[in-house]
């Protein structure tokens, strides 16, 4: 018998006892017992504790800013504990450094995958430990080692392609073989499948799954519950720098995980799009860019136009181009009816074109910079002429935050202190101050917890009903379907077909982008 | 925490008070008015140094060319007066301009033709001095102009007016970097280049603007040291260009670009003069003081480390 959510939300340290006993066979790898972490004088963690069965895949659930990220940090030894303990097969590794846990076979894999590019598969692989013959790299037992490696992992490529070749979810294979070689006791995966298109994301959890025969354990970090609930055998929901929940991931139902994640019920937000025909707003003519083209392509007053297509095949580069951040080799774009410029993003931000990056911290904020810089970055509110006007950028963080509901100490405060939500939204309200006549949405919401997502989902929505128009790319099918009128389908730079009002469900967006992936 | 935080960010204004303390107590001479006024008088042209040196460092890169440049339009400037019987203000505006000029070349080399800056001025550094020693034959230019050499000789009572000048230009140059839209562009373009640009900042001319403007103070130290001097030599203290580069980082100013305050700024540069006088008035061996002055910036850098290594825990 298992005990229904609402009870593990009200007593939070019920794990280890009776039916939650975590660990499937005998004792747990990995016991994080009572941690206590702060930066400053907020707390991060406040007394956690979990424990990892061997052989189990640990889902580890929150909101961002909800401590997981500190948490790993900890269990894994980049940041040292206040107070707590970490167990590692029952031997305190609480003091030890991070290449001493390494050692001792505990690994986490953040979200950027960390391989050498320019190495080899088989390099990849072996490092830091070389096969060697009279102190020299024996290259032929490296790949002969580094073969059978891949093999006994299911991975089929072979060991001497470059390592950058690789696509990102055989990046992460690889990451985690390499993480798995050696005697692994425990491996802590942050975002796995972040990024990856619907069909690779089952393939590599499958992946995943098939590694804990051998014992390996795993603590899994997703913001998708949906993966969680299909792959961990136990779970613990963090909030506040506590822990929320935990136990047995199969009682678990999908709202009742997100509400344990939230604190409180989300409401999904779904679009309610008007159905009268628009006036155009925006119109492309044959446009031709690095990766894709020519595209014709019209969108209308206050419409949502989903872009659907795999990683290099239109969707992003289209953006990008209009963004500015690609060149346009040919064709033009209207704005209203007139010839945008669209050589630079300064270009395309001037005739009403906003784009949002999928790479927030690599292309969007500033992270030594307040949050009321950001906000109007490239767009100082000026006065006489040369001068940054500071009531102009204090009076855009009291719109933002009044519109938004952005959680922050004050205007002065660095924006990388900020959750990924609240970043986020920083960003959106950036171009929205430049009240733009189309936004270029490129992942709106990547690596953003739930209650945030929502949040961005509706300002969107707010925003097309000024009449601004959108182009949007999500990973989701389903964040998808709710947003959009209609949706263009892109293969090999070009547009394939669209999918209009009554063809819009979440099976068919899916479909469009898994017959995509077939070779 | 905050505590901490403040202490180690003000960590080279704690370094000038204990050390002149120091030296006070070798030699009670070192605390006197007359060496205050010696030791801002020798931070002035170093001073103006240390900015031009700052603005590059504040996009992420690097100008080695200012103490080249400093003679070079020290010199153009003597001769504007020399051989076109220039006026002396002409001379000032014919020196910085030149200083410009080479800053906007440096700027262009990096900005639009992405060569590597600390190779190309580096390199242009090496070109400007050279250039000066084959004009000069190694020769010092005399500058007899009393209204070119008036800003690096006139007192006002017992007190050098050169100062004066390091304190405007520093206050000019916070005011820029603090508030104009300007300044604040060479900092989002430091701190991140792919954001600033995509946000829809003009970071090719936001880069050569940093490098014109580093030009132009090094242009401005140039007429400030041959006002000083009364003269042009090409035999600037080969350690010159090591503090310049120093003097920044100590004050607090990111290798990386993005981060620095200009009060950092003027306390690295003041660190070092007050170290540099110091040495010699405790009688020190002229030998042993450059020495002395590495560990000291060694010292101050490993501060700095440690600042930083506690706000990025974990990386390597």
């Amino acid at each position: 018998m298992r005990q229904s959510d609402r009870d593990a939300v009200e007593d939070p340290r019920r794990e280890g006892e009776g039916p939650f006993a975590p660990a499937p066979t005998g004792r747990p790898v990995l016991v994080v017992d009572n941690v206590f972490k702060a930066y400053g004088p907020i707390p991060v963690l406040d007394g956690v504790s979990l424990s990892v069965g061997k052989g189990a895949i640990h889902g580890l659930l929150g909101k961002n800013g909800a401590g997981k990220s500190t948490l790993s940090n900890v269990v894994a030894g980049f940041t040292r504990a206040d107070a707590g303990d970490v167990l590692l097969d029952g031997e305190d590794v609480s003091s030890l450094t991070l290449t001493a846990r390494k050692k001792r076979g505990l690994h986490l894999l953040s979200q950027h995958s960390e391989i050498f590019e320019d190495l080899s598969i088989g390099e990849n692989l072996l490092l830091p430990n070389l096969p060697r013959r009279h102190g020299l790299v024996d290259w032929a037992a490296l790949h002969r080692q580094a073969g059978l490696l891949l093999e006994s992992h299911a991975m089929h490529a072979s060991s001497r392609r470059r390592a950058g070749d690789l696509n990102a979810s055989d990046r992460r294979r690889l990451a985690i073989i390499r993480a798995v070689a050696g005697d692994t006791k425990l491996i802590i995966l942050d975002e796995p499948t972040a990024g990856l298109a619907a069909r690779e994301r089952q393939h590599l959890m499958e992946w995943i799954e098939a590694l804990t025969a051998r014992g390996t354990s795993f603590v899994y970090i997703s913001h998708h519950n949906d993966e969680v609930r299909q792959l961990c055998s136990e779970y613990t929901v963090l909030r506040d720098g506590k822990v929320a929940a935990s136990g047995g991931a199969g009682s678990l139902s999908a709202d009742g995980m997100a509400r344990l994640i939230t604190g409180s019920d989300v409401k999904e937000f779904r679009r309610v799009g008007a159905a009268a025909p628009k006036p155009p707003v925006v119109q492309i003519a044959g446009l031709c860019f690095p990766g894709g083209g020519p595209i014709d392509l019209t969108i209308g007053r206050g419409e949502i136009v989903g872009l659907v297509g795999l990683l290099g095949e239109g969707p992003q580069e289209l953006l990008r181009a209009l963004g500015g951040l690609l060149p346009a080799t040919c064709g033009q774009v209207l704005v209203d009816g007139r010839p945008a410029r669209i050589g630079s993003p300064a270009h395309s931000l001037d005739t009403g074109i906003a784009y949002l990056t999928h790479d927030r911290i690599g292309e969007g904020h500033v992270a030594s910079m307040s949050i009321a810089e950001n906000l109007s970055l490239g767009n100082w509110p000026r006065q006489a002429g040369w001068a940054i006007s500071r009531s102009g950028m204090l009076d855009r963080v009291r719109r933002a935050r009044a519109a938004m509901d952005v959680v922050m100490d004050g205007p002065d405060q660095e924006i990388r202190r900020l959750s990924g939500g609240n970043q986020q939204k920083i960003l959106l309200g950036r171009l929205l101050e430049r009240t733009p006549a189309i936004l270029l949405l490129d992942e709106p919401t990547i690596g953003v917890d739930v209650a945030a997502k929502e949040h961005i989902h509706r300002l969107i929505d707010d925003a097309t009903k000024r009449g601004v128009a959108v182009l949007l790319i999500a990973q989701d099918p389903d964040e998808m379907q709710r947003l959009v009128d209609r949706v263009i389908v892109f293969s090999k730079g070009r547009i394939e077909r669209s999918l209009s009002a009554e063809g819009l469900t979440v099976d068919a967006i899916a479909d469009a982008k898994s017959l995509r992936e077939k070779p | 925490m905050n505590g901490r935080k403040f202490l180690l960010d003000n960590v080279v204004w704690i370094l000038i008070i204990v050390f002149s303390l120091l030296a006070g107590v070798l030699n009670p001479f070192f605390l006197s008015e007359g060496n205050l006024q010696n030791v801002l008088v020798q931070a002035t042209t170093l001073g103006v140094l240390v900015l031009a040196v700052s603005f590059t460092l504040l996009i992420g890169e690097i100008d080695l060319s200012v103490v080249g440049n400093l003679v070079f339009s020290g010199m153009i400037g003597a001769y504007a007066m020399q051989e076109y019987g220039a006026h002396w203000t002409v001379a000032v505006a014919v020196t910085v301009l030149t200083g410009t000029l080479i800053g906007a070349v440096n700027g262009y080399f990096v900005s639009y033709m992405r060569m590597n800056s600390l190779i190309a001025t580096l390199a242009m550094g090496l070109f400007l001095q050279g250039a000066v020693l084959g004009a000069t034959q190694a020769r010092t230019l005399v500058i007899a102009d009393e209204g070119y050499a008036y800003i690096g000789s006139a007192t006002i009572g017992t007190w050098p007016i050169m100062p004066v000048a390091l304190f405007v230009i520093y206050l000019a140059a916070h005011v820029v970097l603090a508030y104009s839209a300007w300044g604040r562009n060479l900092y989002a373009t430091g701190g991140n280049r792919r954001a600033a640009h995509a946000a829809g900042i003009n970071v090719r001319r936001a880069r050569l603007g940093a490098f014109a403007a580093s030009g132009f103070l090094a242009g401005l130290a140039g007429f400030l040291y041959a006002s000083y001097l009364g003269g042009v030599s090409v035999t600037v203290g080969s350690t010159t260009l090591l503090y310049a580069v120093a003097a920044p980082v100590i004050g607090g100013v990111s290798l990386l670009g993005g981060r620095g305050r200009v009060l950092g700024m003027l306390g690295g540069t003041l660190l070092i003069t007050v170290i540099q006088t110091g040495l010699q008035l405790i009688n020190v061996s002229a030998y042993y003081i450059q020495m002395i002055g590495g560990a000291m910036i060694l010292l101050a850098i490993a501060v700095d480390a440690f600042r930083v290594r506690g706000e990025e825990q974990g990386s390597v």
